[in-house]
């Protein structure tokens, strides 16, 4: 039978109900829980190496090294258990003096990782990986984050301000030497529906009217309408797009890949996914959030910049991405 | 923005205020200094405009009045705060002061003067008609013209309220009024419209915008003016199971209507670049007896901050023969933009 990987078996083990790590987290506070799994580790010295927490994904990771010599030590204390009310899973262990991934197996019953000390090599000191979900309260009270809720303009550009900071590491310290919140994600929201209306060509608006015109008309059942179809053909020869293609172009015109072009970032920020928002009602794309990232730190406990949006790049893009549909008058 | 350092021998290594900001917008701001630095206390004064939202990195403080004063710091060398202002502002920007001090042996080793930026949009009436005229004559009516001025800063949300003598009425959005109108209809009659030569819409489209409007009626979150009995019986009806088929016939019937009509009312939703009007271009009917008639623009900005509304007064002189018939006056506005832009550096694009 193939051996289990370290990550395989923890991938297995992920079996612990969500729902009790999130318990866990709203009762408990993060630093008892820390306290915990170091008295679970403490007949092995355990120090916190790095505290790292991963805004985007909430989840944080914890590194612990571990001196576990050979010898009675491993015989007396031969099982390490870290029951899932702790919060933390154990992520993979690193024997440091080999610098190798151990592949040991864990055994568990669904509510607490356990390893058997005597699986480990000869080494004395290991690093141990812990990976758990913190709480959306928690994260809010470590870093906070704000941006421009509307851009001031220079020249073609809208530009909105970006901020983040650490705002409490009193939560956490004297644990650990470094702290690390990775992937601070700052929200901002481009308003864009307003620059599709001023981009949409006549020919194009046109169409739509008598369109709408001649859906009216057919609805109250008016049977002389043979003006209005024409008006309607000729229109539809004038602008090639139907409303659908129309949606179906605006959304690709919001889609991550395409709006990316028109943003630039000033360090340390870098750009995250891009989502385009539409109201349930509507089928225009509201507005598009831009996710920017930043990383802090105790070096950088605070990050400053600016969003640049370039507006009339933009708007020309969507002009020319719809004028594909209006023929060219011939000369 | 920092404006005017006091005295300083402290090094800075990193300082931030937030370049500009709505009223009652959070602005942050941050001070970090070479670790080397000793300090006893940390003075804070702020604008008696401003209210202190949080501070960043803050162990014990003191207040008395708009001064705070920080004792102690849970890593030494950087802390920040997030300030808002409290009230209404007049004046299209207001500049408040917040200094920063540290004090070491009662001394001031650093004093740093930092400038909160508040921006505010208004709108104003630049010419509006005092009185429309009506005659039978339908090709030659008069229009009824309003030039508004947007000026200062910020993106706004224009809502248009008409009386005719009594109160003011805001109109609904108008393509979910349609809607809801004609389901409300339908359901109603059993109604079942003739099929036509329909304008060919891609069916998962179509499956999707269904389930949204379900989802939405369903969560009775319509923008609606239509009768409340209309509505609550039109609400219990699309929650019976058996009732899931009609709706979608109901639906897939209204909906290329629906996105025609989408379209050309967003059109008429943003008039100008930072302005939103959701119900589209305003409207006021003219009925029986209507003698004058008040048009009021309500504003809010984007922090949800409502000023003062803009009214004008229109007397209607009615010169119809038969007064009875009641009659759609659409409003033109035109627009003047003056668009103050808070300064900052320059356009970053590579």
């Amino acid at each position: 039978m193939k051996e289990l990987t370290l990550q395989e078996s923890v991938v297995k083990l992920v079996r612990i109900p969500r729902d009790a790590i999130s318990t866990a987290q709203s009762t408990v506070s993060l630093v008892e829980q820390v306290s915990k799994v170091l008295e679970i580790f403490r007949p092995y010295t355990p120090e916190v190496r790095r505290f790292t927490v991963d805004y985007l994904t909430r989840t944080s990771e914890i590194k612990y090294l571990l001196n576990i010599p050979s010898g009675v030590k491993r015989i007396t204390h031969r099982k390490i258990e870290l029951p899932a009310t702790t919060g933390f899973r154990i992520d993979e262990v690193l024997d440091l003096d080999t610098t190798d991934l151990l592949k040991i197996n864990y055994d568990s019953n669904g509510e607490k990782w356990v390893f058997n000390a005597d699986d480990f090599p000869n080494s004395n000191r290991f690093m141990v990986t812990t990976k758990g979900i913190i709480s959306l309260d928690f994260l809010n009270r470590l870093v906070a984050v704000n941006c421009a809720t509307n851009p001031t303009r220079r020249e073609e550009c809208d530009c909105y301000w970006i901020h983040s900071a650490i705002k409490d590491v009193s939560i956490l310290e004297k644990i650990w030497e470094e702290l690390d919140v990775e992937r601070v994600n700052v929200d901002v929201r481009i308003a864009v529906e307003r620059f599709f209306s001023s981009a949409i060509p006549e020919p194009v608006k046109e169409r739509l009217k008598i369109q709408s015109e001649l859906l009216d008309a057919i609805r109250r059942g008016e049977r002389n309408i043979e003006g209005l179809k024409l008006k309607y053909r000729h229109s539809a020869i004038k602008a090639k797009i139907s409303p659908t293609d129309l949606v179906d172009l605006l959304m690709s015109l919001v889609s991550g890949e395409f709006f990316s072009n028109f943003i630039s970032l000033d360090k340390p920020f870098v750009l995250g996914s891009i989502e385009p928002h539409r109201e349930l009602t509507s089928f225009i794309p509201e507005r598009v959030k831009v996710n920017v990232l930043s990383d802090l730190n105790f070096q950088l406990p605070a990050a400053k910049g600016e969003l640049t949006f370039k507006r009339k790049d933009f708007t020309d893009a969507v002009t020319t991405g719809i004028k594909t549909f209006v023929p060219k008058r011939k000369k | 923005m920092q404006i005017g350092v006091k005295h300083t021998t402290m090094k800075i290594v990193s300082e931030y205020v937030a370049p500009w900001a709505l009223p009652k917008e959070d602005v942050p701001l941050h001070l970090m200094w070479e670790p080397t630095i000793g300090y006893d206390t940390i003075r804070i004064k702020l604008p008696p405009d401003l209210a202190l939202k949080e501070f960043f990195n803050v162990a014990n403080y003191t207040q008395e009045n708009s001064t705070y004063l920080i004792s102690q710091l849970k890593t030494s060398n950087f802390f920040g705060l997030t300030v808002a202002s409290k009230g209404d502002f007049e004046a299209y920007h207001t500049q408040e002061i917040i200094n920063i001090a540290l004090i070491k042996d009662e001394e001031e080793i650093f004093s740093k003067d930092y400038a909160v930026n508040i921006f505010r949009p208004y709108l104003s009436l630049v010419e509006g008609p005092t009185v429309i005229t009506f005659t039978d004559d339908l090709e030659n009516k008069e229009p009824c013209q309003i030039t508004l001025k947007l000026s200062g800063f910020g993106n706004v949300e224009i809502r248009t309220e008409i009386s005719s003598g009594g109160e003011f009425v805001e109109r609904a959005e108008p393509l979910y009024q349609e809607l809801v109108r004609k389901m409300v209809s339908s359901f109603r009659l059993g109604q079942s419209i003739n099929k036509h030569k329909g304008i060919e819409i891609d069916p998962l489209f179509l499956q999707n915008k269904v389930k949204e409007y379900i989802e939405r009626l369903e969560l009775s979150d319509f923008p609606l003016d239509v009768d409340r009995d209309d509505l609550e019986s039109l609400q219990s009806w699309v929650k019976i199971p058996s009732n899931r088929d009609k709706i979608v016939e109901l639906m897939s019937r209204h909906l290329e209507t629906l996105l025609v009509d989408s379209l050309l009312y967003y059109f008429d939703r943003y008039p100008t670049d930072n302005i939103q009007m959701p119900q589209g271009r305003p409207v006021m009917f003219i009925e029986k007896a209507t003698r004058r008639i008040g048009v009021r623009f309500r504003y809010r900005d984007a922090m949800l901050n409502q000023y003062k509304p803009v009214e004008v007064v229109i007397n209607v002189d009615d010169k119809r023969k038969d007064k009875t018939v009641r009659r759609e006056i659409p409003i033109k506005i035109k627009w003047i933009i003056e668009r103050i832009n808070p300064s900052g550096e320059c356009c970053k694009v590579g």
